[in-house]
């Protein structure tokens, strides 16, 4: 692109374009650094999904500070057949108790969505859990979760909201004369 | 802000005509790069959408209404009902409310929380519900619970769930065992 400005005639009119086309180049940079910045919604569901599977791998190992070290300090953990629990320790012992020794626990995620804004990641996915019941018999439950995650203030993601339940229906103890029966 | 155009940067005649075009040029430079200014904060109006949709759903709910709650439902959403399977269209969420709304059920809920990501396009609602079942003798028993509902905002601007769960806060009573299972 030809400026008018070539060989060297760095005065009157050359002077001028050149100053004009420089500050107005500086003044696109100064007013753009206020645009949005583009979200990569992608990336961002990227990590969120690698933090859930971070606490489920932890949870497989039954270590409870692992599988809980992804809760923001506000969540809100809000299990089945349970009041809704929140504080670091409270969850602790929630997770402490699911956790017992010779359970072994799964999830994944089906879907994960992010905010456009890049602020609000929820993941919806299912479980499957085995635990040995009093008597140590294996009792199996299977089942379905839904999750909000946030995006700190230091850029980490956090869980904030947690709520899971069965996909099977609750059945009443058969009364101990049937039993008795066969 | 410093521009690169202050007077005492340039010389000879004509200084005040540069200046004058130098911040025309930049002006315009600067219209036509910032076009892509942050949208606007909707979330105050983006809540209040949301609260008159949901209230708009209970009262169907108290009807006994099952369209009509069926039609908080965004057509790709999904249901997570307490002890039983997951519903993923509006033949199987249909089927869940119809369940759900048995005669002699009276159903609550209220939220504790509604958050609208900073873009206004999902949001999230977490509350608390209240199932009452009164049988053929008037006998009348209450299931306290909760819920975590995500919200996204369609092509047409409004507010439709897209993930929905709940579940009880205690065990349930046996008489509502039995209406579980059936």
């Amino acid at each position: 692109m030809s400026t008018g400005c070539e060989r060297r005639q760095l005065s009157g009119p050359c002077l001028y374009r050149l100053l004009s086309g420089c500050c107005a180049g500086l003044m696109l940079l100064a007013g753009c650094d206020k645009a949005p910045q583009p979200v990569d919604t992608h990336t961002i569901e990227e990590v969120v999904l690698s933090a859930d599977a971070a606490s489920m791998k932890a949870a497989e190992a039954l270590d409870v500070a692992g599988t809980v070290a992804n809760y923001s300090d506000d969540a809100l953990v809000m299990p089945p057949n349970h009041p809704p629990v929140s504080g670091r320790q409270p969850i602790h012992d929630l997770w402490a108790a699911m956790l017992a020794p010779g359970t072994q626990i799964s999830w994944a995620a089906n879907k994960v969505e992010s905010a456009a804004s890049g602020d609000l990641v929820y993941i919806q996915g299912t479980y499957s859990v085995m635990t040995l019941g009093p008597d140590g018999k294996p009792v199996s439950d299977d089942g379905k979760y839904l999750s909000v995650w946030k995006k700190q203030a230091d850029g980490s993601w956090r869980e904030a909201e947690s709520m899971w339940n069965s996909d099977l229906p609750v059945i009443a103890p058969a009364p101990a004369t049937q039993v008795k029966s066969n | 802000m410093r521009t690169g155009c202050e007077r005492r940067q340039l010389s000879g005649p004509g200084t005040t005509l540069r200046l004058v075009f130098c911040g025309c040029v930049a002006g315009l430079m600067l219209a036509a790069g910032c076009n892509q200014a942050p949208p606007p904060d909707t979330r105050a109006a983006d809540a209040q959408a949301i609260t008159d949709g949901g209230a708009q759903m209970l009262k169907a709910a108290q009807a006994h209404d099952v369209d009509g709650v069926a039609a908080a439902y965004a057509d790709d959403a999904v249901v997570m009902p307490n002890d039983a399977p997951i519903a993923t269209n509006k033949a199987e969420i249909r089927a869940v409310w119809a369940a759900m709304l048995a005669p002699g059920v009276s159903l609550a809920w209220q939220s504790s929380k509604l958050e609208v990501a900073t873009g206004g396009d999902i949001a999230y609602d977490q509350g608390t519900s209240t199932l009452t079942l009164t049988d053929a003798k008037g006998v009348s028993m209450s299931e306290h619970g909760k819920y975590l509902t995500e919200f996204k905002k369609q092509a047409n601007g409004k507010w439709m769930v897209v993930e929905d769960i709940w579940n009880a806060d205690v065990s349930p009573p046996p008489p509502m065992i039995v209406k579980n299972v059936r």
